[in-house]
């Protein structure tokens, strides 16, 4: 996970699958999990510095 | 033949001149130089020729004393920076002067600013005539604008007010983005701006991987000011730069070649700064919506889900409450089956037991007795079977059911033989 770009695509494509009953009550969790982990990682981005993201997410 | 000094040659040269140059002229030349110097600008004139711009047809040095610059300046406005660049087409009212020692300088009492904007209009319009026919027009706005710009490479003038604004405006958002905006400076008016903006437009692009864009931004000017981004280099090398270009370089109604190369173009540097962070804005807003979405159908899916759960085990205690009667049924029968099977065996044993019970009442010694038939025995008490036991004159015992005889054998007749 490196960039905005990816980061909306891969939400995107996980929504997509949600409202296409692609996902499973197995895996809802996992996706669920992952979904707020991106939207997380870009809102904590956009209010970094690229040192404080450097030290956030060791990129 | 007399023969004159130099000194003689050249003031008959300057009476002449004198007497046939009395008047100011207005003439139209290009800027080739110009310097300042102590006050004074120090120009030269050139004239290229009409089909080839290479080669100069005529020349001339001129000059505008100090005092001849401020009175002009009074007149023309603070546009009469931008017309005194190498390159721009000028007007200008000029007395011929003639120094026996320096020969002719063009002294410039005048000039007009009209014929410089005209001439600066058609020189614009050539070098959007070129940048269209090499397609270069929409070449930076074809590039794909990152969805989030935070990492800005700023050309402008480290002391130009723009700059500060759009800075100001930037970090003072609401939202709490955080920027890294990294100043290339460059001349933002003059003869300077060309190679200078170029050349740190060439900077950033060997850096390009460090930023989202490009931002050129300078307070509003006079539109003369401006003129300097008119330029078809400094267009050509923002529509080929690897970054999307972002202006805001004029006020209200300029718009610049390079506005119209760039990938957008905005009025003023505080605008620049609301689209990045309207820009950041609208992405946040979108993830925050997806996230919204994931939500409600998360719950919804988790809520079918039990639903979904609730019948299956609806159905699953119906089936189970179906199946255990069945089985209690089988289990009646079966139960029913084997009492009755049970009392076969019974009955039977209780059938051989009844003829046991027969036979045994056959052979009971009393019945036998009762029902007058007699025992007999010997003297000894042995009981007697046979006619072979008994001899003539044996004393028998008779017992009878309610009796005992004692006799004497008076014969025997074996009746078997």
């Amino acid at each position: 996970m490196s960039s905005y770009e990816e980061a909306l695509k891969e939400l995107q494509v996980i929504v997509q699958q949600l409202q296409q009953n692609e996902i499973g009550v197995d895996d809802l969790a996992a996706k669920v999990k992952r979904a707020a982990a991106l939207i997380k990682f870009c809102r904590e981005k956009l209010r970094s510095t690229e040192d404080e993201i450097q030290n956030l997410f060791g990129a | 033949m007399k023969a004159y000094s130099l000194y003689e040659l050249n003031l008959h040269i300057r009476q002449v001149l004198a007497l046939n140059f009395s008047e100011s002229v207005w003439i139209e030349a290009e800027i080739a130089q110009c310097n300042l110097s102590r006050g004074h600008y120090w120009v030269e004139l050139v004239q290229n020729a009409a089909d080839n711009e290479e080669e100069i047809i005529a020349q001339a040095s001129a000059v505008i004393w100090a005092k001849q610059y401020r009175s002009i300046k009074k007149s023309v406005g603070r546009i009469l920076d931008s017309i005194l660049i190498e390159g721009a087409a000028i007007k200008a009212k000029v007395k011929v002067d003639y120094n026996e020692r320096f020969g002719i300088k063009l002294m410039i009492e005048d000039i007009d600013p009209t014929y410089a904007l005209g001439k600066m209009a058609l020189q614009r319009q050539a070098i959007i005539e070129q940048l269209q026919a090499e397609q270069l027009m929409d070449r930076n706005k074809a590039k794909s604008l990152p969805l989030v710009l935070q990492k800005i490479a700023v050309i402008s003038s480290p002391t130009a007010a723009g700059y500060q604004d759009f800075l100001d405006q930037l970090h003072a958002n609401p939202f709490g983005y955080q920027f890294k905006c990294d100043l290339f400076p460059a001349a933002m008016q003059g003869i300077k701006v060309e190679p200078e903006v170029l050349e740190q437009l060439l900077n950033i692009g060997r850096l390009s991987k460090h930023y989202d864009a490009v931002v050129i931004i300078r307070g509003g000017g006079a539109k003369l000011d401006l003129s300097a981004f008119d330029n078809y280099t400094l267009g050509k090398t923002i529509a080929e730069h690897p970054l999307p270009v972002l202006t805001g370089i004029g006020h209200e109604i300029d718009e610049t070649v390079i506005d119209m190369l760039a990938h957008r173009s905005l009025k003023t540097p505080t605008a620049v700064a609301d689209f990045v962070l309207h820009r950041n804005e609208l992405f946040e807003g979108q993830i925050l919506q997806l996230a919204q979405i994931l939500q409600q159908n998360s719950v919804h899916l988790i809520n079918l889900q039990q639903i979904e759960l609730e019948r299956a085990k609806q159905l699953a205690s119906a089936s189970i409450l179906t199946k255990m009667q069945v089985e209690n049924t089988t289990v009646q029968l079966q139960e029913e089956q084997v009492k009755l099977f049970a009392t076969f065996p019974i009955q039977r044993e209780s059938q051989v037991l009844d003829r046991f019970q027969l036979t045994i009442d056959l052979l009971d010694q009393d019945a036998i007795l009762a029902r007058g038939y007699a025992l007999l025995s010997d003297e000894h008490g042995k009981s007697i079977h046979s006619i072979a036991d008994i001899a003539t004159k044996d004393l028998i015992d008779i017992k009878l059911a309610d009796g005992e005889v004692k006799v004497e054998v008076k014969s025997t007749i074996d009746t078997s033989k």
